[in-house]
């Protein structure tokens, strides 16, 4: 059987960048033209299998990315295991607030933390301000991951995850104490066979 | 019939087959012709099938649904489920001969034209590794039969072919149903008593806790209401009881015991004294209203006294039910052996029956319970008899090696039903103990464990109240159960408790004897070892005691050797004998006495005796347990839907604007359900470590469940109280704060909640006061001050008070005696934050109300200090200065800005207490310094709340102030 691995994933940056979007691309592969600013944090899930067929669920939260909010960060960013910080290649003033972020979870987020810079909003290129060099030049300096992408065309967004899934430690198994408690929903497809025979058959005339 | 089916399922099960059957008994026990073949026995024989579209698959499952005689079609349950999997079979055969003959006299309704009057015998059998269990059904539609074959026989071809994939976790929605049997008995009482919210997973933002498990706690606890409300039929029934509770000491019945039997409208006064100092006792006045309307929501403080007059006629009409506890019914060590005799008891009957006089006629004993010396005797009105039911008793020992009964208790539990027309009321379950704890001032940690320990053990059989349509039932073993004491929807504890004062004997009985009479009674009672075991959780937690208004019950002394009170002269006077109860929020209880009966002498305890009245909402059983499955299937299986829950806020924030000291400002927040699936959520903190909000912020209802498109509305509330303002005085004026609504399974939404501080001379040291530049309010930073050097001697806030009732106030009762207005006193708060002038009485009005207000201010003021003005280290020394010589040279030890507020205000009370009183005044010059050192000696020598230091005699204090007044 192939191994799986379930690990805490954070989305920051500033607001408008597309952060949520990039979350729904890649849990839904949709997009929403006029999306309603995130005024708390989204909780979603999704997984990822490896060529080695290692499956990788990512745990996301997708967090506010208004100033207000942003004291309650550290609360979602706590325990994780990679962080996405998303710019908009649009916007140079985005690049510098995730610059903010990213030196905030080298500070205080866990050590080990997978850290990717994110550039969004390739499909309006056209109107760049954050130029290819200076983003990659900035991650190779720190260690991070780095790459662009389009919640709207869906360019890139997978890689991103994917290039996330692959550098992270998958030798042992993450620490728990991130990770939410499974639901039943999330395991349905997992049923214990043991088990079933006696017991739901003990519920039988149990009314 | 089938659309009926249809309808109850839910939208993810489609029904393939549907027939009428009957049910016979199953095989295993007895043969076919003991059967009936009346409507109790039809049913309805259905197959479902479940998709499962995520793998694309298909479960099947048969259900034997019936419906209660009387009832419309769309009022199934499920009686039984069969999955059918690999255990699952059935065969078909024609019917026996016997049954047949039984069929005929119910043949004409059963069969239509063009159906075979064949009777089949359908046998499902389901195999289990320990047992076969199986259903044998009779039909003669034949044709509708050979569909339900035809499915059944599909439905085990899919699993046969998956079976690995079989899970069928979606019957457990049609099996939970068992989960209403919480109905059968009421739910622990220590249960729904707490906030929901406590008995969720621990959670915060960004770690949601164990949602699934939230869900269902949430789910379980909002069906159980809503179905309550649904069947709620909207009268409801008033019961009355008199408790009571007397240590008999012995005795044999020698004197008339109709004052404490017979209400009267005396009783229900003497509760409702109220002591003429109530309100400007500190203790009032700061109370945090945000606590009491959180604790009267969860019902623990259902005990209110009914003042208004339409009431005292509920006061002094018949009780119906009477419930008196004795203790010390016989004190020979012979009972302690034997205990069989009901001699005593006998004579007990009879002298309550007598004291009853006139109206004793229309009584007769329900029922009674004894334990050597403990005795519980319940009389029930004659015409209320056939209401009362299901009586059970319950004993144990407590005393010598924890068994022996000469303590210990004894306990009833019997159901309330009211009359009804054409519905089955549900009942209510009322308990009642009699205990005797140990005795001794010393040993209350052993009556708090006396108390856990009854708790646990006195436990009541139960025959569950069986259905008497369900054949399923009849098939198992009766069920017995025992259930416990805190299984009733009312319990009453009438009991010699032994809780004793944690005072001196001398202060006991001097404040007893102080005037006004019983004025110190309040006082007394903050030293009451149960009061405190309550406050403090240990023993009692929960219970409602109403106010005690009565001079304690013990002990009274028959010899020579008593006080001026009569009570014995050996035994600290104690409330020894308590009447307490607890109940579910479904109960309205209202107490209307609780007192003493000093008439009654014969024992060295006095007895004591307390009304009150229930009101119970009339609530149809059987409704309310459709409704409760009805619900059950709407609100199953949330946690597993592939949709996420989605709410709407609005507002997003809260802005409280200018947010003052003791203001509550209210403000709603509305949540609502714009998802497809139910929703459950619930506020959580940002971190584990932290509240769900500031001390000066408060959310209710914390967590709700909202069904689609439902909406329900939130009340936040801003309240600052002393411990807040003491925070908030030395922080940025800012009030910034972020909830944190989670949902279940979903997301975290962020409210806003903004306020601007308005500062005050509240909740300050006396040393921050004394060096503010100005006003507080023109304060530009909260590290505003003045140097130590230029500091005034003590703080003007205080001084302008006082002054203030220096040159206005002529008679001291004017301090007291005036109505409290609240927007008097908040004017004048305003103005000693903003240094403005105190308003003045216009001419030809009254000046008592404002006097009584500035007066009360200056106690709040004082008391809202974040150290009382003498050091709780000083307190000890105090209590020692014998003369007002050595009293004015201990003013050397205390710090200086203390000196001057303890001079300022001596003087002025001083002053007072030398002013001329009116010639008609009933007060002499003693009491009001006396008075006014009850008021002010507690909140200057306030007790240390770190608990460094240990509180002193509260008589002590106050001579300590006389010094200096007197």
């Amino acid at each position: 059987m192939s191994k799986q691995f379930q690990f805490k994933l954070v989305l920051l940056g500033e607001s408008a960048v597309g952060k949520s979007s990039l979350v729904l691309r890649f849990v839904k592969d949709q997009f929403d033209d006029y999306r309603e600013s995130t005024i708390g944090a989204a909780f979603l899930t999704q997984t990822v299998t490896l060529e080695d067929q290692t499956t990788v669920k990512f745990e996301i939260w997708d967090t506010a990315g208004q100033e207000r909010y942003k004291s309650l960060a550290p609360m979602y960013y706590r325990n994780a295991n990679c962080a996405v910080v998303v710019y908009d290649i649009t916007q140079t003033a985005s690049l510098e607030k995730a610059k903010t972020w990213i030196r905030e979870l080298q500070r205080q987020a866990d050590p080990s933390i997978v850290i990717a810079l994110c550039g969004n909003k390739l499909d309006l290129s056209a109107r760049r301000q954050v130029t290819e060099e200076e983003a990659s030049k900035y991650a190779d300096e720190e260690g991070l991951l780095w790459s662009e992408t389009s919640a709207k065309t869906g360019e890139g967004v997978n890689a991103i995850f994917n290039a996330i899934a692959k550098k992270l430690p998958l030798t042992a198994p993450p620490s728990a104490r991130g990770a939410r408690a499974a639901a039943p929903g999330t395991t349905r497809q997992n049923v214990d066979l043991n088990r079933q025979p006696t017991a739901r058959g003990g519920e039988a005339c149990n009314c | 019939m089938e659309a009926a089916v249809q309808s109850f399922l839910r939208s993810s099960e489609d029904l393939k087959a549907a027939l009428e059957v009957e049910v016979t008994q199953p095989q295993e026990h007895g043969d076919l012709s003991s059967s009936s073949t009346d409507d109790r026995s039809r049913r309805i024989l259905a197959v479902v099938s479940h998709r499962m579209d995520y793998v694309g698959g298909e479960e099947g499952s048969v259900l034997i649904l019936k419906r209660p005689p009387g009832h419309s079609i769309e009022d199934l349950s499920v009686e039984v489920v069969y999955p059918i999997s690999g255990s699952f079979s059935f065969s078909v055969a024609q019917a026996r001969r016997t049954t047949l003959d039984l069929r005929a006299s119910v043949g004409e309704t059963g069969a239509t034209l063009g159906q075979s009057r064949t009777e089949l015998t359908l046998t499902i059998k389901y195999e289990l590794a320990t047992e076969i269990r199986s259903h044998t059904l009779i039909t003669r539609d034949t044709r509708k039969l050979q569909s339900f074959t035809a499915e059944c026989r599909r439905l085990k071809g899919i699993f046969t072919r998956n079976e690995f994939d079989a899970d069928f976790s979606w019957l457990s929605l049609y099996t939970q149903e068992s989960s209403l049997k919480s109905f059968s008995s009421p739910i622990d009482l220590r249960t729904v008593n707490i906030p929901l919210h406590t008995r969720l997973s621990p959670a915060s933002a960004g770690l949601p806790g164990d949602d699934a498990a939230d869900i269902s706690i949430v789910r379980e606890n909002w069906i159980y209401n809503k179905a309550v409300e649904e069947a709620s039929i909207g009268s409801s029934a008033r019961l009355l009881i008199r408790t009571g509770t007397f240590n008999v000491n012995g005795k044999m019945p020698s004197q008339d015991l109709s004052p404490w039997l017979r209400p009267t409208k005396r009783d229900s006064e003497k509760s409702g004294w109220i002591s003429p100092l109530k309100s400007i006792s500190p203790l009032d006045i700061l109370s945090n209203p945000i606590d009491e309307q959180v604790t009267s929501s969860l019902g623990a403080s259902s005990a209110t006294l009914a003042h208004a007059s339409s009431n005292n006629n509920a006061n002094i009409s018949d009780p119906d039910l009477l419930v008196l506890g004795f203790q010390e019914l016989d004190l020979s060590t012979e009972a302690l052996l034997y205990a069989t005799s009901t001699v005593k008891e006998d004579a007990w009957v009879e002298a309550i029956l007598a004291g009853l006089g006139e109206r004793g006629i229309l009584y007769e004993k329900l029922a009674s319970k004894q334990l050597v010396g403990m005795l519980i005797i319940a009389i029930a009105k004659k015409a209320r008899l056939s209401c009362f039911g299901d009586i059970r008793f319950s004993a144990a020992g407590a005393g010598i090696m924890g068994i022996m009964g000469n303590k210990g208790a004894t306990a009833i539990r019997m159901s309330y039903t009211p009359l009804a027309q054409e519905i089955s009321p549900s009942p209510t379950v009322l308990t009642f103990v009699n205990a005797h704890l140990a005795a001794f001032d010393e040993m209350v940690e052993r009556r708090n464990s006396d108390f856990h320990d009854l708790s646990r053990r006195l436990v009541f059989d139960q025959t569950d109240e069986l259905d008497s349509n369900s054949y399923a039932n009849i098939a198992s073993e009766t069920s017995r159960r025992t259930v416990g004491l805190f299984e009733s929807d009312v319990l009453f504890w009438m009991v010699h408790l032994n809780y004793r004062i944690d005072l001196a004997d001398g202060d006991v009985r001097e404040l007893l004897a102080s005037s006004p009479g019983a004025s110190n009674i309040p006082l007394l009672l903050k030293y009451d070892q149960l009061k405190t075991a309550i406050a403090s959780g240990k023993a009692f937690a929960g219970f409602s005691e109403h106010a005690i208004t009565h001079m304690p019950s013990y002990r009274y002394a028959s010899n020579t050797s008593e006080d001026s009170l009569r009570y014995d002269r050996k035994r600290k006077p104690a409330w020894t004998d308590r009447i307490l109860h607890m109940s579910a929020p479904s109960v309205r209880v209202t107490q209307h006495s609780y007192c003493t009966h000093p008439q009654i002498t014969m024992s060295d305890h006095r007895p004591v005796s307390a009304d009150f009245e229930l009101n119970v909402s009339t609530i149809d059983k059987q409704r309310r347990e459709l409704a409760a499955s009805k619900l059950y299937r709407e609100l199953w299986g949330v946690e597993q839907s592939s949709n996420t829950p989605k709410i709407k806020l609005q507002p997003m924030t809260l802005d409280f604007g200018k947010v003052y000291y003791r203001r509550l400002i209210r403000q709603t927040l509305s949540i609502q359900n714009d998802g497809q699936i139910p929703c459950v959520y619930r506020f959580v903190a940002a971190d584990a470590e932290q509240a769900i909000c500031p001390q000066w912020l408060k959310i209710d209802p914390v967590v709700g469940l909202l069904r689609p498109g439902e909406l329900s509305t939130t009340t936040v509330t801003v309240f600052v109280d002393n411990s807040s303002a003491s925070r908030l005085n030395l922080a940025p004026p800012r009030l910034d704060f972020t909830l944190i609504l989670h949902t279940a399974l979903g997301k975290d939404y962020f409210i806003s909640v903004t306020g601007e501080y308005q500062y005050t001379c509240f909740a300050n040291k006396l040393t921050r006061l004394t060096r503010l530049p100005g006003p507080v309010r023109t304060m530009k930073s909260p590290n505003d001050r003045i140097h130590a050097r230029q500091s005034v001697n003590a703080p003007r806030e205080i001084m302008t008070l006082i002054n203030w009732l220096m040159t206005h106030v002529t008679d001291p009762n004017d301090l007291f005696n005036g109505p409290l207005e609240e927007s008097i006193c908040m004017n004048i708060r305003e103005c000693l934050d903003t240094g403005d002038q105190f308003p003045f009485p216009q001419s030809g009005e009254e000046r008592g109300p404002l006097a009584t207000a500035i007066a009360s201010i200056l106690v709040q003021l004082l008391d809202s200090l974040v150290d009382p003005v003498v050091p709780p280290y000083l307190h000890a020394r105090c209590l020692q200065m014998t003369s007002r010589d050595e009293a004015f040279e201990l003013l050397d030890e205390f710090p200086p800005e203390s000196v001057n507020v303890w001079i300022s205000l001596t003087a002025f009370l001083h002053y007072m207490a030398l002013q001329k009183l009116p010639s008609q005044s009933s007060t002499d010059q003693a009491d009001i310094a006396e008075r006014l050192a009850t008021v002010f000696a507690p909140v200057l020598l306030r007790d240390d709340s770190t608990g460094l230091h240990t509180p002193v005699s509260p008589i002590g204090k106050r001579k300590f102030l006389l010094h200096f007044i007197g």
